[in-house]
């Protein structure tokens, strides 16, 4: 979680979402994480209920943690992307999310 | 005249008053035949060797210093507290009693309680402050045996020990290799010791590093010395309370044999919002646990961790174990603390008890033989005992093994002085206000005042567990004390039923800082039915869903019966997204600060977050005050929009697209309604057209505390076992289970005034949705082609979809604690 929340503070008020799938089972170690995610996990996440939840399914995920990133438009850009890479491909992706934005806010 | 009492534990005190020339009066009989002492003491052996006590009563005439006259935390002469275990406590006077029961008078409850003394831990009596309570210049000494010490260092030899002049006991040379910790009593400034030398913080986060003329001030960064072991490997283990800001940070380590075993067994503690979370390196969570709040002190959290050699034991303020994290195995590791420095804002360590505290303190089990009245003592099986040194009582619990043979001379006892001190070491002899004991960090007997003495134990081996529990408290000034909430009086009294007493017992409303109710289900409102959290300016919160905001007062659905109409003037925010806004709070006053990012546009890379300081009221208002040169204008709104960007401006129209504003640096705008983060009412006194309203607040502020975020004020107009009925001026006639409830704060903090607040109201985000998705096909998608759809519930139970985050790039995380 760190991790996450380093990030989510480094990009915070740009236009980036950090969005999770929680795939814990309910149950044992799970009920108490999502206990935890009530109040402030860094991340708005989904709830998946196990690592074979539909979302994870649909998604053909069966490697934890796998993270996609995934542009303005909806576009896979990255799986799995670290360290510098990630952060280069982010800082790329932001110009080209706040160019779209402005370009939206003008037509306005 | 020969009574037995195998069960009771006698610990011996000392009156200093006695010795300062005061006038101390025991009451002392022995039930038939009684034998007198001044006035009688009343003590029972019951048959099968438990201590009954029929009447005890103690007066003391003195003066009481008047630092404490004031405090509730020192009892009046005459007066006991009689400790339960677990912390309770209940001040008040003893008197005569039937069946075995004492009879109590509680200074709070006005009716007299029955208590079972097999209940009780102790009874304490009335002590007083020793010596001069000038703390100036003098330094608390907490010595790895768990001694404290208190004085003044008079020289300092190298680094390796000091010259101390200690309060009742004179001059010692103290080595500085016994120091657990200094705690410079008058300047507050914390002091640790390590194998890295002593150095510590002051409260004000400044690095401190001993010295030979004291503490000096250094650069260096405190984190590279506590990331070395803190000193607590192997056997070294400490107790430590951790008082750290809202905003924390910090990891454990279990100090392995190498560092590849340090990362792989680091914990993380962490506070996110109102939740501790604490979980290893490989994100295996150890606990997640509300923050109470009685572990909240002003900005601070405390919490305690305990150690024995077997486990760590984290508890809360009023020493509930949170969570117990057992030792890898007998040869590991131990633990150790790092502390991010950075954001964990720590304002002390306390190192309380290097030994374990969960490990048995137990007190003498001194058979009392008889008393002599002519002589004043109480014949035991350790010898004489002087009746006026007997201050108190301890009963022994059942979880401790009845000592086979009385203490002797030579016994290991610790001295416990009512101001914290204590002083640990073999037992020698008593003398006229002082008594000889051989500590443990000293070769040499050394004679130790018995001013302000509270108690004397012996050390014994053993076992001794408290018990868990699972009961609601009582809080007063003076104590607290478990047991069950009866009934609440038209008046307010409040009936409540002590576990350790036979019979209830009123108690007025205003004796009552708050109940703390042992809830077994937790409260939930559904996000779902109740989207929005209305923050209202008394201090209440609850979530609602808006039904109309009007220009005067608006209407909302709350989960407590029905629709309620409620003045904007009462209003201090509503909030669409709780986690949102306190990110956007905390941006809005770092801009406000920095004084030069207004306007829109700026999309340039949001301030980070260097302060961790919550968002409060004080903030707000330093966040109000503009720059100069805005000051001339007269806005009525601040408009905050999700990149961080504000502006101040005056809205002028509103609509389902968004907001029209006017500003001193634009014409009349158009802002999106999905760039909208919020709208500020600005209550600020620049702004003189703007009128401030003085909310209509009950004066009484009796608090509901349902959940962490839930909080009513109410005039409580009833209870049963069941639940408790009370009138809320805003919500009207509410029924609220106990078993819902967190506490009930019956003198809360009363409401900040009005002029603290602005009004916030939120708009709701809302984002379009322009192309959807396709559903995933369970391959893993590809990059560069279009993301599948993700739509499902939230952690909160709420419809989420992925698609709500179309225009932002995204980092999609498949996680879990596993």
């Amino acid at each position: 979680m760190p991790g996450e929340r380093s990030l989510a503070e480094r990009y915070e008020g740009r236009l980036f979402e950090l969005i999770g799938v929680n795939t814990d089972t309910e149950g044992a170690a799970g009920s108490l994480s999502i206990r935890a995610g009530e109040m402030d996990i860094p991340m708005h996440s989904f709830l998946d209920g196990s690592t074979s939840g539909p979302i994870t399914t649909a998604w053909g995920v069966n490697a934890f943690p796998t993270q996609f990133l995934i542009d303005h438009e909806g576009i896979v850009r990255g799986i799995d992307l670290v360290g510098p890479a990630l952060d280069e491909e982010i800082e790329r992706l932001l110009l080209l999310a706040d160019a779209a934005k402005a370009e939206r806010d003008a037509a306005k | 005249m020969v009574f037995v009492s195998t069960y009771l534990a006698l610990s011996l005190l000392s009156a200093p008053c006695l010795q300062e020339g005061k006038v101390v009066q025991i009451k002392a009989a022995v039930a038939a035949p009684a034998v007198v002492i001044g006035r009688p003491v009343v003590l029972r052996a019951a048959a099968g060797g438990a201590v009954l006590i029929d009447s005890f009563e103690v007066d003391v005439e003195g003066s009481v210093p008047s630092t404490f006259a004031a405090g509730s935390d020192q009892p009046s002469p005459g007066q006991v507290f009689l400790h339960t275990g677990e912390g309770q406590r209940l001040r008040g006077v003893l008197s005569a009693a039937t069946d075995g029961q004492l009879a109590f008078d509680s200074v709070d409850f006005t009716d007299p309680l029955s208590i079972d003394p097999m209940a009780l831990e102790s009874i304490r009596f009335a002590t007083e402050e020793g010596g001069d309570t000038d703390y100036s210049g003098k330094y608390s000494f907490l010595l790895k045996g768990g001694d404290a010490l208190r004085g003044r260092i008079q020289e300092v030899h190298g680094q390796d020990s000091w010259l101390v002049d200690l309060d009742g006991m004179g001059p010692l040379s103290l080595s500085v290799s016994e120091l657990a910790a200094v705690d410079a009593l008058a300047s507050e400034v914390m002091v640790y010791s390590g194998p890295f030398g002593l150095g510590g913080w002051d409260q004000r986060g400044t690095w401190l590093a001993s010295g030979p003329s004291g503490f000096i001030p250094e650069t260096s960064d405190p984190r590279s010395l506590l990331k070395r072991d803190f000193g607590l490997n192997g056997q070294r283990l400490v107790d430590i309370e951790l008082q750290v800001g809202r905003e924390a940070h910090f990891r454990m380590y279990l100090l392995g044999q190498s560092m590849k075993r340090v990362d792989k067994d680091c914990i993380t503690l962490e506070i996110w919002g109102d939740t501790l979370v604490a979980y290893t390196e490989g994100k295996k969570r150890i606990f997640a646990t509300p923050i109470p709040g009685a572990m909240r002190e002003g900005g601070l959290i405390v919490l305690k961790i305990k150690t024995d050699a077997d486990s760590l034991y984290f508890l809360d303020d009023e020493g509930v174990t949170l969570a117990t994290l057992s030792r890898p195995d007998e040869s590991g590791p131990g633990f150790g603390l790092e502390c991010d420095a950075g954001s964990l804002k720590l304002s002390s360590i306390r190192v309380l008890n290097t030994e374990s505290s969960l490990s048995p303190v137990r007190l003498i089990a001194q058979d009392v033989l008889g008393l002599d009245a002519e002589a004043g003592v109480y014949q035991t099986t350790a010898g004489e005992v002087p009746v006026a040194a007997v201050l108190g009582f301890d009963f022994p619990t059942s979880e401790v093994a009845t000592p086979e043979s009385e203490p002797d001379p030579g016994d290991q006892v610790r001295l416990i002085y009512s101001d914290g001190r204590r002083v640990t070491g073999e037992f020698v002899s008593y003398g006229e206000g002082e008594l000889t004991i051989r500590p443990t960090w000293q070769g040499e007997a050394r004679v130790c005042s018995t001013s302000s003495l509270e108690a004397i134990t012996v050390v014994r081996s053993g076992t001794f567990q408290r018990k868990k529990t699972s009961r609601s408290f009582l809080v007063t000034g003076n104590g607290e004390i478990a047991g069950s909430l009866e009934s609440v009086g038209e008046d307010g009294a409040i009936t409540w039923k002590p576990t350790i007493s036979a019979s209830s017992a009123t108690i007025s409303r205003d004796s009552v800082r708050r109940i703390v109710v042992n809830r077994t289900t937790s409260f939930f409102v559904s996000n779902k039915n109740y989207p929005h959290f209305l923050r209202l300016r008394s201090g209440d919160s609850f979530r609602c869903k808006v039904v109309v905001i009007g220009s005067e007062e608006s209407r909302f659905a709350t989960p407590f019966g029905g629709e309620v109409t409620i003045s904007n003037d009462l209003i201090k925010a509503i909030e669409f997204d709780t986690r949102k806004m306190a990110e956007f709070a905390e941006l809005f006053v770092e801009k406000v600060e920095d004084g030069n990012n207004f306007g829109w546009g700026n999309t340039g890379e949001a301030p980070r977050r260097e302060v961790s300081e919550g968002f409060d009221a004080a903030s707000l208002e330093r966040a109000l005050a503009l720059p100069r040169k805005y000051k001339q204008r007269r806005f009525k709104h601040l408009v905050l929009a999700r990149t961080g960007d504000f502006l101040r401006t005056n809205v002028i129209g509103w609509s389902e697209e968004g907001i029209l504003y006017s500003s001193g640096l634009s014409d009349e705008r158009l802002i999106p309604t999905r760039r909208l983060a919020a709208v500020v009412w600005l209550d600020d006194p620049i702004l003189e057209d703007v009128e401030l309203v003085e909310a209509d607040l009950p004066s009484s502020h009796t608090r509901l505390i349902l959940d962490e975020q839930t909080c009513l004020t109410v005039e409580l107009s009833g209870a049963d076992n069941e639940g408790i009925e009370a009138v809320s001026p805003i919500l009207g006639e509410l029924r609220v289970d106990l078993e819902h409830l967190l506490s009930i704060e019956l003198s809360g903090a009363a409401a900040l005034p009005p002029s603290m607040y602005s009004k916030w109201v939120f708009i709701p985000k809302e984002e379009p949705f322009p192309d959807a998705a396709q559903a995933g096909t369970g391959q893993l998608p590809v990059v560069g082609e279009r993301a599948p759809a993700a739509i499902g519930k939230d952690l909160h139970g709420d419809d989420f979809n992925l698609a709500s985050a179309t225009g932002s790039v995204v980092l999609l995380d498949f996680w879990g604690f596993w």
